[in-house]
């Protein structure tokens, strides 16, 4: 039992420490009082460590979410990153939610593979215009409209990719924003049906 | 039952359990897995919501060398445990009507 609430205890680790307090007092009393003396008749009332964790944390992370939703509407992209993170975790404590996983996973694969995509765009037009003012100094000596020409190009597109920049930091962040109110929808109606099935039994 | 429980009424159900007495965690657990059928977990994120919104209060009583903390209800727990019931009066009023329609 002391091994299971130890267990616990570090898997909340990302929670504040009163929050974590909190809960590892309500579950240590729980535990007591439920006369659940091995590690075993834990697991068979409150299901694994692991699982009961991830249920607090996603929970928690939700709740946070929805608070943070109140006060502003541009959400810190770090949290939702993490919030992604967490219901991931919490849905592949389930065998059932395999395949709504992997669909998650599919979702954010692609998302990166765009962002990355766009970002080695970014990077190679970036190096061309610069090549091209580099080129274009050379040649000044010996022909100086052609030199021209070509600093003229570079600067021309590193000033779009300039102004690009900030608009695929927008579409990032859009991206990683979608992408966490889809997985809270998933969270949300996977834990409805699995009340249902509960309920079924 | 294919029908589920939803958090407002889940909230509903416990505040009304604390309305007649003040209750400990796992007390409180059983007593609401007595009527109807939900998971171990599911009562304390439901009792930190209620807390966070000021619907109850805990308080540590010793028992056995150790502390056990009840759940007691405020005034506006009761409040809300008003509200609850009697949205919950309407919508059974509701569904019902639908469900006896011919």
């Amino acid at each position: 039992m002391e091994n299971y609430l130890a267990e616990l205890e570090q898997l909340l680790h990302q929670l504040y420490q009163s929050d974590k307090e909190e809960a590892m007092n309500f579950y240590r009393e729980y535990v007591m009082d439920a006369d659940l003396t091995t590690y075993q008749q834990c697991i068979a009332e409150l299901g694994t460590p692991k699982h009961l964790s991830r249920k607090i944390l996603a929970d928690y992370s939700i709740k946070a979410d929805d608070r943070s939703a109140e006060h502003s509407n541009s959400k810190n992209p770090r949290s939702n990153i993490r919030l992604i993170w967490w219901i991931a975790l919490a849905l592949l404590a389930s065998p059932l939610a395999l395949p709504i996983f992997i669909v998650l996973i599919t979702l954010v694969a692609v998302c990166f593979a765009i962002v990355a995509a766009l970002s080695a765009i970014i990077i190679a037009f970036s190096l061309i215009s610069v090549g091209l003012v580099i080129i274009g100094f050379g040649v000044l000596l010996q022909s100086l409209w052609t030199g021209l020409y070509y600093i003229g190009c570079g600067l021309l597109i590193f000033g779009i990719m300039m102004t690009t920049i900030p608009a695929v930091i927008g579409l990032l962040r859009w991206l990683i924003d979608k992408t966490a109110q889809l997985s809270k929808a998933i969270y949300q109606r996977f834990t409805n049906k699995k009340q249902l099935q509960q309920e079924d039994k | 039952m294919a029908i589920q429980m939803s958090s407002e009424l889940l909230d509903g159900c416990v505040l009304a359990i604390l309305d007649k007495e003040d209750y400990y965690g796992y007390a409180l657990t059983q007593r609401v897995q007595g009527t109807i059928s939900v998971s171990e977990s599911t009562l304390y994120p439901v009792l930190r919501r209620l807390k966070n919104n000021q619907f109850v209060t805990t308080y540590d009583q010793p028992f056995q060398g150790r502390n056990r903390r009840y759940y007691q209800i405020t005034a506006q727990g009761r409040d809300k445990l008003t509200s609850i019931r009697q949205d919950w009066v309407m919508f059974q009023a509701n569904v019902d009507t639908l469900l006896k329609e011919r």
